[in-house]
């Protein structure tokens, strides 16, 4: 037994960095972290006013996430004709699984740079008055980059090695990827005062450039305003969804123990319930919107 | 040639493509200020769905019969036309939201469309059996981020976005787009030319094409 565990473990070591090597030197990564990267400098070069702050993370979100998504599913498909191939089965797939998570450093360390970067430029400027709404915390845009931009930079590639998982396909993490879209252009908070509920999906804004409440009026003055919603537990809520997505993934794997991984599953499950409802209840219940008129918007 | 369209084309793919393509611009039309992005990923969508249309899952076979490249891709042509259609009727039907640019959004439509059967047709003549599956699994998702995050967006206006003060993002939109489809029937024609010495080269040397299926071990399955 201990040997079988010593073994898994060290197999598991040598799987994690081949995996961390293939994403980096998957082309679809080094494109999104390229276009991210260059996007993020010239809008902190740039941006005199700050605004890019609040707005900054869909470049990471799409580049990094969403184009990680398709990555990801790429190499666990990979891995597993990888293993097809070899015939008998020398490493479970519940280590290939972990090892692949473990790949989820790339994407997350390079959107974790990229927020660290925009957020010093952010704090040590000076602000405009009509850039935060009063109530509204400096704090407040952190939480929100970190959720959208390096979570979502890990939680776009876990989906994919969901979806590889369970919906092994043609074409699933094309078709993913555009829904995926689809639903979080539709829940920015634009239709229904701000949609409370919203906050339940895995990208969606706290904080953004209205004209009134939290709707679009092109003719209109524009401010900066927030969204209904607590972004400091939704990056909980977003971090027990992501350990519950490595959970669920690890759960295929039919060959091994399942019974502590399924209550393990349900735990988190409540959790991230727990956690959803207190990101709408808790502090931000309301659309909080500077009256003064944005600069630079 | 028509018996061949029916047979090779995969129409099942391409009619989805073309759904999906109505659906996203008719949500554009719905609401183009919010869910502007969609006509990214639908612009995206058509450059990978055209180049799905060229995808020879018998190339093996297929690759060293008399009929050449120029003339199955010719066939396969019947394919990216329903999509040309399809994104013409769109376009049209949806010109009052796209921020009176329909002929810029028309145009990026139809490059996509040239641009993905360039690179088919030119990965095809390079042996590739198929080429347009990994081409979808990169433009769409590519288009889709781009559109999202539009970055350089005054710069690099690959789709621009809304009206006031931005003509010229359009003006230099349409001009990077128009450049690209010449580019891409350049490449095409190039591609269907060296076919020719291609398929000459493969009459003398049989070998395997690249991406034909392939065993359980890995190995290329070699036709009897």
């Amino acid at each position: 037994m201990t040997t079988d565990t010593s073994t898994s473990t060290s197999a598991l070591g040598v799987l994690a960095r081949q995996e961390i090597r293939h994403y980096l030197t998957s082309r679809l990564f080094w494109v999104g972290a390229a276009l991210s990267v260059v996007t993020v400098a010239v809008s902190v070069a740039t941006d005199e006013h700050n605004v890019g702050a609040t707005t900054y993370a869909i470049a990471p979100a799409a580049l990094l996430g969403v184009l990680g998504l398709v990555t990801m599913f790429g190499l666990t498909r990979r891995s597993d004709r990888a293993a097809e191939s070899a015939g008998t089965v020398t490493v479970p797939e519940r280590t290939r699984t972990l090892a692949l998570c473990a790949s989820v450093v790339v994407p997350a360390a390079t959107a974790l740079v990229l927020w660290a970067v925009v957020m010093i430029a952010f704090l040590v400027q000076d602000r405009p008055d009509w850039l935060l709404p009063p109530g509204v915390s400096p704090s407040f845009v952190l939480a929100q980059g970190f959720g959208i931009g390096v979570i979502a930079a890990a939680g776009g590639p876990l989906l994919g090695l969901l979806l590889a998982r369970y919906l092994p396909r043609r074409g699933v993490a094309v078709i993913a990827a555009v829904v995926l879209v689809i639903v979080t252009i539709l829940l920015q908070g634009n239709f229904e005062g701000g949609q409370p509920w919203r906050v339940w999906w895995v990208w969606t804004y706290f904080i953004g450039q209205v004209s009134q409440g939290w709707s679009v009026d092109p003719g209109a003055a524009w401010h900066i305003a927030t969204a209904p919603g607590n972004p400091f537990w939704w990056i909980a809520y977003l971090a027990v969804l992501c350990a519950l997505a490595v959970v669920l993934a690890v759960l295929h794997d039919r060959e091994a123990a399942r019974g502590p991984l399924v209550r393990l599953a349900v735990g988190l499950a409540i959790g991230a319930v727990a956690l959803g409802v207190l990101t709408m209840t808790v502090g931000y219940t309301e659309v909080l919107s500077n009256p003064l008129p944005c600069q630079s918007c | 040639m028509l018996t061949h369209a029916a047979r090779a084309v995969p129409w099942p793919r391409v009619v989805v493509a073309s759904l999906v393509v109505v659906v996203l611009l008719e949500l554009v039309r719905w609401n183009p200020w919010t869910l502007w992005p969609l006509e990214g990923t639908a612009v995206g969508l058509l450059a990978g769905a055209a180049a799905w249309c060229f995808d020879e899952q018998a190339a093996v076979v297929v690759d060293v019969t008399p009929r050449g490249l120029a003339w199955r891709t010719s066939a396969r042509l019947t394919g990216v036309l329903v999509l040309t259609v399809t994104w013409c009727a769109v376009v049209v039907h949806a010109r009052d939201a796209l921020f009176d640019e329909a002929p810029a959004v028309l145009t990026q439509g139809l490059v996509a469309i040239v641009l993905g059967t360039s690179w088919a047709t030119w990965r095809r003549s390079r042996g590739e059996a198929m080429p347009g599956l990994a081409a979808a699994t990169v433009t769409v998702p590519l288009a889709t981020a781009w559109a999202l995050a539009r970055p350089f967006e005054h710069e690099l206006p690959v789709f621009p976005y809304g009206y006031a003060g931005l003509e010229s993002d359009w003006r230099l939109s349409t001009t990077g787009w128009c450049i690209a489809a010449v580019v891409a029937a350049l490449a095409l024609a190039g591609a269907l030319t060296d076919a020719r010495w291609w398929r000459a080269g493969i009459s003398r040397r049989p070998g395997p094409s690249r991406g034909a299926p392939r065993g359980v071990d890995g190995a290329q399955r070699l036709p009897a």
